[in-house]
């Protein structure tokens, strides 16, 4: 490779930007966090609203990701494996929480289950609350990662096509047997890679738990509403020391992403 | 229904959980949308949809979101290139840094990026020096777009520059083309799908982006104000009908592109996997 | 001599794709540089072209050293095996290419990517683009395409591996005529004798990245110097103990010999022939009908020789004993062939080839 000016330029311009976009801000975290120096920091994390909001968030994303793998799998398995009448129309809806900004996400649950909502009644009669309360930050969570598994699941599973498990079938397994020896090895990379997604975003999910929150400090409020709520308080240290849990969940969690990018690449050859 | 039944099992559990999780999680959420424009005359709907207010939102949104997005499509190539066609030192640790905006919660970036850029913040303090402020203006917005968007055009664009045939490049140089000709007349056209596909989804993602955009951004009416932003604060004044028409207007846009970004995404499937293309 | 390789070493890793390639041609000459699959003719082509470096050793084009020469500078067109076309230009920007990138005057160009577009028979498709032309139109672009910018040398990676087998009878003799016409020295890769033998004037065997040998077609296939050579080209079977055949002897370091079917007559069992004494029996093994002529396999002293049987005969059947004369044949040891007549034949005044 003849390392010409080009190469110095092109080098330097991308280097330059990753280190001024992402590197700066990491590090701004790092300084802000500590500049008040370790004692300021560790009271930060350890203060109750603090271990309350990340108890929540924990709650939150543990739910949404449960339910959205499973879901997703279950997905994967009726869209892929069977062609049905409003097939494609489920596969592209399963798509919307995608595309729609996170606070009309939120708008919808607040204008379905709310006070004014049409579902109102029914909340009501079960005896819970939704819009400002925990149930609903769940609900929002859960339909904000709603896609992942499913996405990267289904294109793996559409592109093996359906051979293996008609084989099996027809010798005689059962359902569960199917999924669990023939189909699931397939999609072991993809499921895993899926489930990183998923939790990392739910994790941070910010803009649909902020209109169903209601901020209610202690009770509703997850990490990342904290950080909004510190921050506006200029509580400023202590705003960037509860940042860094989340810093240090999401790089766990790219390390995570890129091992299995790796192994799932080494496996396609 | 189908014709035949298939002999794989577990058809009706799977399809029976499928629809009823989607549509108690989707679709019954956009019901309430249209009760409630069912309730608005057409008036009310476009005077809150359209308002100066709210047209300035539509405004800076879709600006800094184009800017955003286009800065991306440029470098996002730039970094493409250095991944796939150059080996220097580091070259692993700055493929996987790129992935940090969609690893990092948003709010988190927000407050780092509205710190940073701040006018006593490490690189906005440089700019004051030269009289541009960047906190709380369009240029913090599309900064904060930036960063959020970072990913998608560089990894759109990768597996493309991967597999592309180097016959065209070395055709080319028999032919006489330098370096630089031969980037602009062959390379790049073949890049073209994918970056509309790149600059799609980050086109598509900024215009929706809240959580990173809020903090460095200021929130001044008619300047400022984006339109996710807009759509919070009429939903904290109980304007209900306000922040559905404008979410309306903004669904719409979103399912377009949504369209426009599956089309764009099939064919870059069919690049990748050397199907032709025109 | 225009074109000249002096002791060309190429390797990729510990992969010996070139050594000590030597061969010189000269200007205005059609050749083919033949050989099986990874025998490392592309190897060759590429490094005249420009598009790989030799490890050691010197490319003369015109009499000049163009080893620090470019690919963009050498005055070569290069027409690749799969075309590579671009695709975001219509026929008559990619023919119009490499002009347009040396900053060729616009009339000039227009002119000359016209006159190409009606030699090349693709009127009426300057506007289409790549994808929606035949492999055989695809072909004539990109033909058009090199030869454009008028190069010195024309070099062509397996021009016809993509085209249909009925197409390519027809598209060798329009490129053999094209090329000779253009009066442009030019060289090409193929895999196939048959090719190399009716369109290039002149053929460079390659073997293991070695020119085993180089020479017209006849010449190569009369008097072929190396044991490859003599296996490569033309149709031929293995004896493994020719001193047993009548008329041939033991020949120290000689230990196997090939004989060609075109040197092989067969008699039928109670034909009267000139050379009963020294004609072999053998056995009928295999009747192939090849459309113009049998191919027969006969059992002779254990050996299986092929040999030719016309159809307007009787049908020759297996298990039939025939009469065989082998008129000659070529001993093979490690290195060298030597071409041996049947002695019985030397006596002889009739003629052999």
């Amino acid at each position: 490779m003849k390392k010409n000016a080009t190469w110095y330029i092109l080098i330097f311009l991308g280097v330059a930007f990753i280190i001024i976009m992402l590197v700066f801000p990491l590090a701004v975290i790092i300084n802000n966090a500590f500049r008040g120096g370790i004692n300021p920091y560790t009271q930060a994390l350890t203060n109750h609203f603090t271990i309350e909001a990340l108890e929540l968030t924990i709650k939150a994303t543990g739910i949404a990701v449960v339910f959205n793998t499973l879901f997703g799998l279950v997905a994967a398995w009726s869209l892929t494996r069977f062609n049905w009448k409003g097939d494609k129309f489920m596969t592209t809806v399963i798509d919307i929480p995608f595309s729609i900004s996170p606070v009309i996400a939120g708008l919808l649950f607040a204008l379905t289950f709310g006070r004014a909502g049409w579902l109102q009644p029914v909340v009501q009669a079960l005896g819970t609350k939704i819009v400002f309360a925990v149930p609903g930050i769940i609900l929002a969570t859960v339909f904000v990662t709603l896609p992942f598994v499913a996405r990267t699941v289904m294109p793996v599973l559409n592109a093996r096509g359906v051979d293996e498990e008609e084989a099996a079938s027809l010798m005689g397994a059962g359902g569960l047997t199917i999924f669990s020896k023939i189909t699931f090895p397939h999609i072991k990379w993809a499921f895993l890679y899926g489930i990183i997604l998923c939790t990392a975003r739910a994790m941070g999910e910010f803009g649909a738990v902020s209109v169903i929150s209601g901020n209610l400090r202690g009770k509703t409020v997850t990490l990342p509403l904290l950080i909004e709520i510190l921050y506006n308080d200029f509580k400023t240290i202590d705003a960037f020391a509860v940042s860094t849990i989340l810093v240090i969940l999401a790089l766990i969690l790219l390390v995570l992403k890129i091992i299995i990018e790796a192994r799932w690449f080494k496996k396609k050859g | 229904m189908r014709k035949t039944k298939s002999i794989i099992p577990g058809f009706g559990l799977s399809t029976g959980i499928t629809i009823s999780y989607i549509s108690f999680i989707i679709l019954i959420p956009f019901v309430s949308i249209v009760l409630i424009a069912a309730n608005m005359t057409w008036n009310s709907f476009w005077e809150a949809a359209l308002n100066p207010r709210i047209l300035a939102g539509y405004r800076v949104s879709f600006s800094c979101s184009a800017i955003a997005a286009m800065i991306n499509c440029v470098f996002g190539t730039i970094l493409a290139w250095i991944l796939v066609r150059y080996d220097f030192p580091g070259r692993k640790f700055i493929d996987g840094l790129v992935e940090l905006p969609f690893a990092i919660p948003t709010a988190v970036a927000g407050i780092s990026l509205s710190s940073l850029y701040s006018d006593h913040g490490w690189i906005g303090s440089l700019f004051m020096l030269l009289g541009v402020k960047i906190s709380y203006t369009a240029i913090g917005i599309t900064i904060a777009m930036i960063f959020v968007t970072l990913p998608f055009v560089v990894r759109t664009v990768e597996p493309v520059l991967q597999h592309m045939d180097p016959e065209f490049e070395e055709a080319a140089t028999t032919l006489g083309a330098g370096k630089s000709t031969v980037f602009f007349r062959v390379i790049l056209p073949e890049l073209i799908p994918s970056l509309l596909l790149g600059g799609g989804l980050a086109f598509a993602r900024a215009l929706g982006e809240y959580g990173s955009v809020i903090f460095i951004a200021g929130n001044t009416p008619f300047e400022t104000e984006i339109v996710p932003l807009l759509i919070m604060s009429k939903l904290e004044q109980f304007n209900y009908a306000g922040a559905t028409a404008i979410a309306i207007v903004m669904l719409v846009i979103s399912f377009m592109l949504m369209f426009l970004i599956n089309s764009l995404q099939i064919r870059q499937q069919k690049i990748i996997r050397g199907g032709e293309t025109t | 001599m225009y074109i000249e390789f002096k002791h060309i070493y190429k390797n990729f890793g510990s992969y010996k794709a070139s050594e000590d390639v030597c061969f010189a041609l000269d200007k205005g000459s059609l050749s083919a540089l033949l050989g099986p699959s990874g025998s490392g003719k592309t190897t060759i082509l590429r490094m005249l072209a420009g598009l790989e470096t030799p490890d050691s050793g010197d490319i003369y084009i015109d009499g000049k050293r163009v080893n620090d020469v470019p690919p963009a500078k050498r005055g070569i067109g290069f027409v690749f095996q799969s075309y590579a076309l671009f695709r975001y230009m219509s026929v008559f920007n990619n023919i119009a290419f490499g002009m347009k990138v040396n900053h060729v005057e616009h009339n000039k160009i227009q002119r000359r990517v016209t006159e190409l577009i009606d030699l090349m028979e693709l009127k009426g498709l300057e506007n289409r683009y790549p994808s929606q032309l035949s492999g055989g139109q695809r072909q004539r672009v990109a033909f058009a395409r090199a030869i454009a910018p008028e190069p010195r040398v024309l070099l062509l990676d397996e021009p016809f591996a993509a085209i249909d087998a009925k197409v390519r009878k027809e598209l060798r003799l329009w490129l053999k005529n094209t090329i000779h016409r253009l009066g442009i020295t030019s060289v090409f890769v193929t895999h196939d004798q048959d090719e190399a033998v009716e369109i290039a004037d002149n053929i460079l065997i390659i073997n293991q990245g070695r020119v085993e040998q180089e020479g017209t077609a006849f010449n190569v296939y009369k008097t072929p110097l190396t044991p490859f050579v003599a296996q490569f080209i033309g149709n031929h079977s293995l004896i493994q103990h020719y001193g047993d055949i009548k008329g041939f002897h033991e020949q120290h370091t000689y230990h196997a010999a090939l004989v060609r079917p075109e040197f092989v007559d067969i008699f039928e069992a109670d034909e009267p022939i000139q050379y009963s004494c020294t004609a072999e029996s053998g056995i009928v093994k295999n009747v192939l009908f090849r459309g113009s002529n049998f191919e027969i396999l006969i059992d002779v002293k254990g050996n299986e020789v092929k040999a030719l049987w016309p159809v307007d005969r009787n049908v020759l059947q297996l298990g039939q004993t025939v009469k065989i004369m082998i008129k000659r044949l070529y001993l093979l040891n490690d290195n060298t062939v030597k071409s041996v007549k049947n002695e019985s034949l030397v006596a002889d005044k009739s003629q052999v080839i």
